[in-house]
């Protein structure tokens, strides 16, 4: 349990690490990402932060989360479901436009495959607690 | 209570559309609201993938709010920072403005609505689940494996 807790709280510091670079650069942040924009556009730009501002609400709903992943256990899913959707939504993304930067794969890896790997970590967790207990 | 619920619910689906949007469109979506872009900054394969990330994992608001609706008392605290984080992003348009200039004019309608909205719905939570006892989260028999734990 402490564990999992542990691993959902690292995941929060990634998504802060990742939200708070973007909501302050804009554009900017997705070039060091390996885009190439030439130029800043405000409704681009305003999209890009406004996101990465609903990132760091991703952090901070997962460290909620951590704090009792048996009472949140169904927003909890839901969160790590959508990460994993957005990692879909990369994939959607190659298929029609090609293949991104290094770093942008190695993200989307990770969304593929370690929240699922989260999922079923939590659901044996949340199994094994409310099993009744013989003593 | 229940209109907060009602109100929450259809704006839930909202959420997924847009999120559908990004999924479907990618960049095209910006370009929808406004955003002038080049055929090669389109093109461009890493703005696409994080465009259609966000986008998609944008529905996660959607369902967070529709599960805050089956039960404001339990999931008030997960609804408080849905809120906050909404009037934060608002803030980082603002940041946007101040730095690269004015959006089109629907991206600045979806800024005072992101930082008016998020407000008036926490003044309306904490009217209605003022007074009311924390409602039990927990099944008798989780609370004993908790405190196992």
């Amino acid at each position: 349990m402490r564990a999992f807790r542990s691993s959902v709280r690292l995941l929060a510091v990634v998504a802060f690490a990742i939200a708070a670079l973007e909501a302050s650069l804009g554009v900017a942040g997705e070039r060091l990402l390996g885009a190439e924009v030439p130029f800043v556009d405000p409704v681009l730009d305003s999209h890009i932060r406004f996101f990465a501002g609903l990132w760091i609400g991703v952090g901070a709903l997962l460290l909620v989360f951590a704090s009792d992943v048996i009472r949140y256990a169904t927003p909890l899913r839901i969160l790590l479901g959508s990460v994993a959707l957005g990692g879909v939504g990369r994939l959607v993304s190659v298929c029609l436009v090609g293949w991104p930067s290094a770093i942008v794969v190695a993200l989307m890896v990770f969304e593929l495959v370690a929240m699922p790997l989260l999922l079923a970590w939590h659901a044996r967790l949340v199994r094994s607690e409310r099993a009744p207990r013989t003593t | 209570m229940s209109g907060l619920a009602t109100f929450l619910r259809i704006t839930a689906p909202v959420f997924v559309l847009v999120g559908a949007l990004h999924l479907c469109l990618g960049l095209n979506a910006d370009a929808l609201l406004g955003a002038k872009l080049p055929a090669d900054v389109i093109a461009d394969a890493t703005l696409d993938s994080q465009n259609r990330f966000y986008g998609t994992s944008f529905t996660l608001y959607g369902a967070l709010l529709w599960l805050s609706a089956s039960d404001l008392a339990r999931y008030a605290t997960v609804l408080r920072c849905l809120l906050v984080v909404f009037l934060a992003s608002g803030v980082a348009r603002l940041v946007s403005i101040a730095l690269r200039g004015n959006p089109s004019a629907l991206v600045l309608g979806l800024m005072v609505t992101e930082l008016v909205m998020p407000a008036v719905l926490l003044v309306w939570l904490a009217r209605s689940t003022r007074g009311e006892p924390p409602k039990p989260s927990l099944r008798a028999d989780e609370r004993r494996a908790m405190k196992g734990d």
